[in-house]
């Protein structure tokens, strides 16, 4: 309830507590790739117990959250500092569409090459997908390296490359070993 | 090369005015948006240019058109819906809805607690998850085969689980209204117009929720009630879409 009594109604729900871990389960697929990669960028330690079918899933707490976007949307809210996720409507639009790009697309297997040859283009002249560093990047670089590690990337893609890179590089120290070996 | 947004979604109202009804600001724009009226995805963007007050020309493509190109000119990878704003692109439900949800007048429909926010992309998931089946049972007013008794086995599951979430509350989510009820609008709403109307019929809590949705004025707090722009039988077999038109600025 807003000041003077009006605004939308506030709700209690079910909250974690700070030393609560996070756990990740469900099939090692991009779906569990793109969420390592988020928990990795936002500095939260993800302890994935990865195996079988089914939907991926994560539990914080008193909290279990089905799917990879709103797995996605709650670490990156969770997690340290500033979210990822752009304030600027175009920065927004873009980012998203990049999300519905590598679940579309690049995790179906549908357009691969055209998709790669399209970001090499645009990481030539920018360091992250959309400009800043959104959730764009850590949600495309799970869909790449699960590429990548089924022997499904092409190879000759300098430029993607290296974003791959500068993605990685902005997982924190401690946890990006950690994080690089649960998704390559 | 024919612009597609341009030749089927005209922004224009024309003879020097601007704004679908020619009164509107020449600071705002009107976004274009390419779809079908028979798709949930494009109703779901629709839906939210109307709740956020945002006027919107809408153009219907053809199944031939996905493939084509003069789509590809104007969407990336063909992804469809697509939805330009003077200079600006985007394409696919997640971008425009959230887009427009950004871009609008009303407050955001996305919770800021931060388990609700991701209890509603849970639900917004499984709405899209419908998104095929649905176009299956379409299939008597499109023309456009498949296997509706197959469709309706994979709905009815999904649908249990709405019902059982709509009766906890008043909306998806909670007390308020969010882009998970916007997104299975557009579902119910199909659904509805289909010969497996029964499904919704069927499920009370679904069934209270949709009348109060489809009576429910837009978001922004003008006059517009979104779920009036929905299609009816007829603007699907016409591949119609409606128009979003503000005109109490």
């Amino acid at each position: 309830m807003g000041l003077f009594g009006f605004g939308s109604k506030k709700e209690k729900t079910a909250a974690a507590g700070k030393n609560d871990p996070f756990t990740l389960s469900g099939p090692a697929n991009a779906a569990s790739a793109k969420c390592i990669m988020t928990a990795g960028i936002r500095g939260v330690a993800l302890e994935a117990n990865l195996s079988g079918d089914g939907e991926v899933t994560m539990t914080h707490g008193p909290v279990t959250i089905s799917g990879e976007n709103a797995i996605e949307t709650y670490l990156d809210i969770k997690g340290e500092g500033m979210p990822l996720k752009p304030k600027k409507a175009r920065h927004l639009g873009d980012q998203n569409r990049w999300i519905e790009v590598a679940s579309q697309l690049l995790d179906q297997g549908n357009k691969v090459d055209q998709v790669l040859n399209k970001m090499n283009d645009i990481l030539g002249s920018q360091d992250f997908l959309v400009g800043p560093l959104t959730l764009a990047d850590s949600v495309v670089a799970g869909s790449i390296l699960t590429l990548k590690k089924n022997g499904n990337l092409p190879s000759g893609l300098s430029n993607v490359d290296a974003w791959l890179a500068r993605v990685e590089d902005k997982i924190p120290e401690s946890l990006r070993a950690n994080v690089m070996s649960q998704v390559n | 090369m024919t612009d597609l947004f341009d030749q089927r979604a005209v922004a224009d109202a024309g003879a020097g005015d601007y704004g679908l009804s020619g009164d509107m600001k020449k600071t705002q724009y009107v976004l274009q948006l390419l779809g079908a009226p028979y798709c949930p995805e494009t109703l779901k963007c629709i839906l939210a240019a109307a709740e956020q007050g945002m006027e919107m020309n809408c153009g219907s493509l053809e199944t031939s058109d996905l493939d084509s190109a003069d789509f590809a000119a104007v969407s990336d990878f063909c992804m469809a819906p697509a939805l330009k704003e003077n200079d600006y692109f985007t394409a696919g439900t997640k971008a425009i809805t959230e887009y427009i949800n950004a871009r609008g007048l009303g407050v955001s429909l996305i919770p800021k607690n931060v388990t609700l926010a991701a209890e509603q992309e849970t639900w917004i998931d499984k709405s899209r998850a419908c998104s095929d089946s649905v176009v299956v049972l379409l299939g008597d007013i499109t023309g456009q085969g498949g296997d509706s008794a197959s469709a309706r086995s994979q709905l009815e599951p999904m649908l249990d689980e709405l019902n059982e979430q709509l009766g906890k509350d008043k909306y998806i989510v909670g007390k308020n209204y969010s882009l998970a009820d916007l997104h299975w609008t557009a579902v119910v709403h199909l659904i509805s117009l289909s010969s497996a109307a029964d499904l919704i019929d069927s499920r009370s809590n679904i069934k209270s929720w949709i009348i109060g949705i489809l009576d429910k004025k837009s978001n922004c707090g003008q006059s517009l009630k979104a779920a009036s722009l929905l299609p009816t039988v007829e603007d699907i077999k016409a591949n119609k879409l409606n128009n979003v038109v503000i005109d109490d600025f």
